[in-house]
This record gives C-alpha cells, sequence and structure tokens, in this order.
C-alpha cells in the first residue's frame, strides 16, 4: 500500500491550512503526525481520506489519484477513525461496529461480520459492552468503539485522528502498542494524528511533523523527536532522554526549580 | 464453544423482540380497522372483517338488501378513509424518520424544509383567490395546487444548497425562512377572505381524513409504497450518518448526494399525502421517536416499524373522532395532538426514567 501527497494544498477562502506538503508513505508501518493546535493535521488526513478535497495537489492511493477512486471502493482501501463522533441517534456498540462492514456488506454476509465485531470488540477489551447503545459509554469507551469500527472495516491503509485522547495511560499504551503490532502483522498503515509525543516517539516507526500548515521535519522518532524541533515547533523548551533507542520528552518550564531533586524535602 | 456464538445469538435475539414489537403493532392496526369499519354499522367487528373479504372476492348482494346498505357504506363511507389514514400514516412517519435522520436532528418532520406551508399556500390560493397552478380539471384545483406548492420550498431549498456549504442546521435554517415567507403570504390571502372561504381553509391546514373518497387513493398509494421502498433500501445510509457525515464519507456514502436524493423522496411523497388530507401535524414527528423508545434508533427496524405505528395512530385517532362526535367533526388533526402528546411523555417518563431520550 501506497499513500503519497504532491504539492497538496488546502485553503478555506483566504486561509491558508496548508501548502506544498509532500508525502510519501509506503509499506505496513505506524506513522504518527504530530504538531500543535490548527497546524493542519487534521485537514492532512481529511484530504487523504476523500473527505475533503485539496484546493492544490494531488493525493494517491496506491498509484491512482484519489479522485478517480469512487467513496465506496476507497472505502476498502481506506478507513477513517475520527476523534469526535455524534450520538443523535445511537446505535448499540455492535450496531456502531457493524457499520465499519458496509463496503464489503452484501446479502447473507451477517453472521461473518458479527464474528468479526466480536473479535475486535474482545482485542481492544470492550466485549462486554456489545449489546449497549453508544449514548450511555464513556469518552474513553466511545473511543475504543470507533477505533473497533475502523479496524473491522479492513481497510489497507487506517487514518486515526487522536485515537487516544480520551484514554488513561494505561489504555494509551494497550491501544498505542496494539495499533503498532496490527500494522505490521496484518500488513497495513496505520496513520494517526497525535498529541502525546512521548506515546508517538514510543511506538511510531515514522513521525511527521507538522508546523504552519508544512512539513517541518520526518523521519524516525529519533529523527524529529529532539528539543531544537520541538522548542522551534512548540515553543516549549524541553530535554529528550533515550530510552530503548527511542527518544523520551521531558518538559521544562522557566518557573521550575534550578534543582532537579524532586522527591522529599 | 458458545462463547464463539455469544454475539451472534444476543443480536439475533434483539432483532427478534423489535420484529414482535412490528408485528404486534401491525395485529394492533388490524384490530382498530375492523373496529373502524363496524362502528356506526350495529356490526360486530369480525362482520366487517367478513364484509371486507367477501367485497375483496366480488359478491354481489341484491340491490338495497340490508348487506347491500352495509357493504356499501363500509366499501363507500368508511373504507377510502382508513385506506387514507394507513397510507398518509405510513408515508408522514417514514417521511419523518428519514428527515430526522438526513439532519440528525430529532426534532425534524416531514415539513422541515416548508413543505407545509408551501402546500397550504397552493391550497389556500385556490380555496380563497380560486387560483389554479395548473389546468387538471376543475374538481382536483385544490389538491393539484397543494402538490405544487408543496414541491415548491423543497425546489428552493435544493438550489440554495448546491451554491454553500449545506449543513443540515443551514437545510433546516432555510426550510423556516421559506416557511416563514409561504406562511405570511397565506394570512395575507386570510385576511382579505369571507368568513366561509376561511374556514375551509383554516379546516384544510389541520389536515382531516373527512369526505375521502376512493379517487384520493391511487396517487397516494403509489407514491407512498414507491417512495417508503426506496427509504428501506436507504436505511442502511442513514446508519452511517449517525456517525457523523465525514465517517459516513470515509465508509462510501456520497453524503451531499444522499441527503438531496432523501430531500426530494420525502417532498414528492409528502406533498402527495397533504395534497389530499391537508396539514397531518405531529404523527410525522413522534411515530418515529415512540418507535425509537421501544426499539431503539437502527434505521433498518425504525423506518418499517414507525410506519405502523404512523398509520395506527393516525386511523386510531380517525375512529376516536368519530366516535366522540358524528355530526360536527372534529379534524384527525386535533385529536392526534391532544391524545398522542400526553402518550408520548408518559412513554418518556416510562421508558427514560432518569436518562435522556437520545
Amino acid at each position: 500500500m501506497e499513500m503519497k501527497a504532491v504539492d497538496l494544498g488546502f485553503r478555506y477562502y483566504e486561509n491558508t491550512i496548508l501548502s506544498d506538503v509532500n508525502v510519501d508513505l509506503e509499506g505496513n508501518k505506524m506513522v504518527s503526525i504530530i504538531g500543535p493546535n490548527g497546524v493542519g493535521k487534521t485537514t492532512l488526513i481529511h484530504c487523504f481520506s476523500k473527505i475533503l478535497k485539496p484546493t492544490d495537489g494531488r493525493v494517491y492511493v496506491n498509484g491512482k489519484d484519489i479522485e478517480d477512486y469512487k467513496l465506496k471502493e476507497l472505502a476498502k482501501i481506506i478507513a477513517y477513525v475520527p476523534c469526535t463522533s455524534l450520538d443523535t441517534f445511537p446505535l448499540t456498540v455492535t450496531d456502531t461496529v457493524l457499520l465499519g462492514r458496509n463496503p464489503h456488506s452484501k446479502w447473507g454476509s451477517l453472521n461473518r461480520d458479527l464474528e468479526k465485531v466480536q473479535e475486535t470488540l474482545r482485542l481492544l477489551g470492550i466485549e462486554d459492552l456489545a449489546m449497549r447503545p453508544f449514548n450511555e459509554l464513556s469518552a474513553g469507551q466511545r473511543q475504543k468503539v470507533v477505533l473497533a469500527r475502523g479496524l473491522v472495516q479492513e481497510s489497507q491503509i487506517l487514518l486515526l485522528d487522536e485515537p487516544t485522547a480520551n484514554l488513561d495511560i494505561k489504555h494509551q499504551m494497550g491501544v498505542t502498542r496494539l495499533l503498532r503490532d496490527y500494522s505490521h502483522k496484518q500488513g497495513i498503515m496505520v496513520i494517526m494524528i497525535s498529541h502525546d509525543l512521548n506515546i508517538a516517539a514510543k511506538y511510531s516507526d515514522e513521525v511527521i511533523m507538522l508546523y504552519g500548515g508544512n512539513i517541518f521535519a520526518k523521519g524516525s522518532p529519533m529523527d524529529t523527536i529532539n528539543p531544537e524541533n520541538i522548542e522551534a515547533v512548540y515553543g516549549v523548551r524541553s530535554k529528550t532522554v533515550i530510552n530503548n533507542g527511542r527518544p523520551h520528552v521531558i518538559i521544562e518550564d522557566d518557573d521550575d526549580p534550578k534543582t532537579n531533586i524532586c522527591a522529599g524535602a | 464453544m458458545p462463547d464463539e456464538t455469544g454475539l451472534v445469538e444476543a443480536y439475533r435475539h434483539s432483532l427478534f423482540l423489535k420484529v414482535v414489537f412490528i408485528i404486534s403493532c401491525f395485529a394492533a392496526l388490524m384490530l382498530v380497522i375492523g373496529y373502524s369499519l363496524a362502528v356506526g354499522q350495529g356490526i360486530t367487528v369480525s362482520e366487517s372483517y367478513e364484509i371486507m373479504m367477501k367485497h375483496l372476492a366480488g359478491e354481489a348482494y341484491p340491490l338495497r338488501s340490508e348487506m347491500w346498505w352495509k357493504d356499501y357504506f363500509i366499501w363507500n363511507n368508511v373504507m377510502p378513509r382508513v385506506a387514507v389514514g394507513i397510507i398518509g400514516g405510513c408515508g408522514l412517519a417514514a417521511c419523518g424518520a428519514v428527515m430526522q435522520s438526513i439532519m440528525s436532528n430529532p426534532l425534524a418532520d416531514p415539513y422541515t424544509t416548508g413543505i407545509s406551508s408551501g402546500a397550504c399556500f397552493g391550497a389556500v390560493a385556490s380555496l380563497i383567490a380560486g387560483v389554479s397552478f395548473a389546468s387538471l380539471g376543475s374538481g382536483y384545483t385544490t389538491v393539484t395546487n397543494a402538490f405544487i406548492g408543496a414541491l415548491v420550498p423543497t425546489m428552493i431549498v435544493i438550489l440554495i444548497s448546491r451554491r454553500i456549504n449545506a449543513t443540515p442546521a443551514t437545510l433546516i435554517l432555510i426550510g423556516v425562512a421559506i416557511s416563514y415567507f409561504f406562511n405570511a403570504a397565506v394570512t395575507l390571502m386570510m385576511v382579505t377572505a369571507t368568513a366561509e372561504d376561511l374556514q375551509a381553509a383554516y379546516l384544510w391546514q389541520v389536515g382531516t381524513l373527512t369526505g375521502m373518497t376512493w379517487s384520493s387513493v391511487p396517487l397516494m398509494l403509489v407514491i407512498t409504497a414507491a417512495g417508503s421502498a426506496v427509504a428501506m433500501f436507504f436505511s442502511k445510509n442513514m446508519n452511517l450518518l449517525t456517525m457523523g457525515e465525514n465517517s459516513a464519507k470515509s465508509m462510501g456514502l456520497d453524503v451531499e448526494q444522499f441527503r438531496m436524493l432523501c430531500l426530494i423522496m420525502v417532498a414528492v411523497m409528502t406533498a402527495a399525502i397533504v395534497s389530499f388530507t391537508g396539514i397531518l401535524g405531529f404523527v410525522g414527528l413522534i411515530s418515529p421517536h415512540i418507535t425509537r423508545l421501544v426499539i431503539g434508533s437502527d434505521n433498518r427496524v425504525v423506518i418499517p416499524a414507525s410506519m405502523i405505528v404512523g398509520a395506527l395512530m393516525l386511523v386510531s385517532c380517525d375512529l376516536i373522532s368519530r366516535l366522540v362526535s358524528n355530526i360536527t367533526d372534529i379534524p384527525v388533526g386535533v385529536v392526534l395532538s391532544l391524545l398522542c402528546s400526553p402518550i408520548f411523555l408518559l412513554m418518556v417518563t416510562g421508558l427514560k426514567r432518569g436518562r435522556g431520550v437520545y
């Protein structure tokens, strides 16, 4: 599978969100998109999934222009999981996840689809929620349900908008690890937006750092997540320690005490 | 391994309960129809079924015999209004469910894009000003006027929405603006009208099943049947919309195009019904909600189930209006609101104690 953007740009009227973005991603790996708020991360993956039409440049999926795909055809290749979901007319968890089978559904496939749903719910540890209405779940549970919906779509490329934003630290690790293993073992490309630099550094194969509507840096976590880049992009001072060959960010503030002794006093 | 099939079984069971609900409502509808036919004839419910069956089987009675009169009364007086009640209830409920889904808004109903105001304008123009939009035989001026008038607001909504980013809230607001425009035009005509015309125009706006004849049925039936079939075929796509527009798109649905198709479908269906009955309010808004309260929001069952609930509501309320008074006709629209609002409130407090409706 291949996801390629050539001179991609996006404008809302006079506001330029993205300009001259060039991305060339290939193979089964875990890619994190990081960058400050309002930098165009969500717009970028919306362009990748044909939810938005870029105002400049082109997006190619598996070598074919994304404009030449029908939405249903594309849905078999690309799945997209948003960071928030509506709950005006809530379905049960099972029906919600089952929606992800839509691009593949045909008559008489219900039993097989239900088994896939069950398998995925079990994988995410939310099997017990299966028959509950979506609107009665917590934010973290909802996020897992929507993620399950993305997984049962069985696409080659999975686009995720902050899939772990509402999860506690254990579930953040669990879900991100699951996504990484899933991409390596099932041979799919996972592209996720993340605000947690340490989670991104720990589990990603590749990092794309956006700044001012452009790609500021891309490459392995070691090449991208470092104090200079973080200061330039986020305006935050930090230092990184290397743990198991991956960077770990420790943030610093101006009014931090000069000593580093924290425990006791 | 029982565990492997756990979800499949639980899901099948929940589906079974939904089917049971649909069948019970259908049985209740059949009962109410039987009772409707029997009322005012001094015959029992089972006799009324018998007469219906015999009529359909082509049985003929001696002219002006007792049975002939009963058959005549049932077939020509009561049956048309029951038939219109069933078709109208089904159609408006289906339109309501579709409109609520595509607008992602529980307050949407078949008239959200201003259909009722357009239809009113057409009807009142014929009743008061004697204006005809199309010359299709003099007996049907009000009906054709209302039908054409009903389609205008949706056409305007669709034309405008092609030029803008038409979010559901925008579409609803455009509909509201159009409604106000046509309602003002209607009021303008009404203040100049005579008392008699005024009453006719007013009653048309409340909606009634009185005076329906078989000639009202064919057009309504064909359009409602076709529209409902399309609505059920679309129900899966409406489920995709429950996840939000972007998600629906990413699962393969062309949201804008789908929404426009649904708007056109709702407009034609609603126009075909209200042009004969007048503006029957409430049934299109409330029957999908009553249905969802009991069986959840899966549109694949909500649409057929609300159709039966809608028919049941409309036919029952028409029956009640006939029972209460045979001389001065209470419009069915009034009975609908008077009876179904409290029922809905009771259902909300009973079934959703401590929770929201959605």
